[in-house]
């Protein structure tokens, strides 16, 4: 069971490398099973069940990388809590297609196009308006990053408990 | 020279990894670039000038992996970090001048790094089906593929923007220096076209169907300010 706080820990730090391994053929698909290890470790002898998962998440996924750990936590639920293997591929599969693409357009709206023009115009009318001063700059900047960054991290925290409790 | 060019090697690489591969927490963005080259090097005016023109005009890109666009944060890298180092080492007599070309250059940048970002999607690629292929268990896959992704995009990244630099200090600088002085109310004109545009680009966030026509209002806004002589 993923009951530990340091595995949800790192679950969650490493969510911030989802896109690392982003290309145009697999897209996501190794950086969302690289969120998966703290889970796949605790199995790491039993070579079906990690020949199973290589089959079932190495397939096309693309979602938006601050809402990753809602269905990197969703996922977890069902490989966890799921009955039969039957029941568990289809919820997985159904997750994946619908979820990823839904957050994607959802964390798209809401990252790109509003808070990170809202929080960059902020930190703009601040130094604007300061005469950029080297305060001005200080305070300009260090309050795009923060305004920007606490929403994300909140995502990134809050998503990876809805989606591992419900 | 050495040891800015290993900041700016190191500085370079993590703007890279930022932009896109890894935690995307915005501190490559052009006002926190610009501004962080222009304090540690001295000149927080050019840095913030630059910093605040370049964000407005890039502030509709999203760093979205599968979009392939002009990368503004790369152009914010090597401009600032070659306008406030060029600003130290050369006799630049105008800033107008050299903020005006900087953005330029940082145009030239943004749209060379696209093709830099589909060569390092293409590298992972690669990297992933070198891996892939070896007969070594899944975690061992997973981690490897992750640590080596990581490693080349810094070290692509870092590489292209330290030459970036390089090329900005050595050539454009240079032909900073030995501008006409008449040049300075062109750059002027620039500089207010450049805002304009900027304006332009938020002035289209909140007018989406006539985004075209708030770009030539921002466009014109600024030239009228340089006409009535706005100082900047």
């Amino acid at each position: 069971m993923m009951r530990s706080f340091f595995r949800k820990l790192e679950v969650f730090i490493r969510s911030f490398f989802i896109e690392a391994s982003f290309n145009y053929e697999s897209m996501q698909t190794w950086g969302f099973l690289f969120i998966l290890v703290p889970f796949l470790r605790k199995k790491k002898n039993d070579r079906q069940f990690l020949e199973n998962i290589e089959k079932e998440h190495k397939v096309f996924i693309n979602t938006h990388p601050y809402m990753a750990t809602f269905l990197a936590g969703a996922i977890l639920h069902i490989e966890e809590n799921s009955e039969t293997e039957k029941e568990k591929k289809i919820h997985i599969d159904k997750f994946k297609k619908i979820l990823s693409q839904s957050l994607a357009a959802s964390g798209d709206r809401f990252f790109w196009k509003y808070l990170k023009p809202v929080c960059a115009l902020f930190g703009v009318l601040i130094l604007v308006s300061n005469d950029f001063s080297p305060l001005a700059v200080l305070t300009g900047v260090t309050a795009f990053l923060i305004l920007f960054n606490l929403p994300a991290l909140f995502f990134r925290i809050i998503g990876f408990y809805k989606g591992y409790s419900r | 020279m050495n040891s800015e060019l290993l900041l700016v090697f190191i500085i370079g690489g993590i703007v890279v990894l930022d932009t896109t591969p890894f935690f995307q927490s915005m501190i490559s963005q052009p006002l926190v670039v610009c501004a962080f080259f222009g304090y540690i090097w001295g000149d927080i005016y050019i840095g913030a000038i630059l910093g605040v023109i370049l964000e407005l005009i890039w502030l509709k890109l999203v760093p979205v992996g599968g979009f392939l666009s002009q990368q503004g944060n790369f152009g914010a890298f090597a401009s600032s970090s070659s306008a406030v180092y060029v600003s130290k080492q050369f006799d630049i007599v105008h800033e107008e001048t050299l903020i005006f070309v900087f953005i330029l250059y940082s145009f030239l940048i943004s749209l060379t790094a696209s093709t830099l970002t589909y060569k390092i999607r293409v590298v992972n690629r690669k990297i992933i089906h070198f891996i892939d292929k070896k007969k070594i268990n899944l975690l061992s896959k997973i981690n490897y593929i992750q640590i080596l992704t990581i490693f080349f995009s810094f070290l692509i990244g870092g590489l292209f923007l330290s030459i970036s630099f390089i090329f900005g200090v050595e050539v454009v600088g240079r032909i900073i220096s030995r501008l006409s002085l008449n040049f300075r109310s062109f750059a002027e004109v620039g500089i207010y076209s450049a805002l304009g545009v900027g304006s332009g680009v938020v002035l289209s966030m909140f007018w989406e169907k006539k985004g075209n026509l708030a770009f030539y209002i921002g466009v014109a806004a600024g030239i009228v300010l340089v006409v009535f002589g706005f100082p900047l």
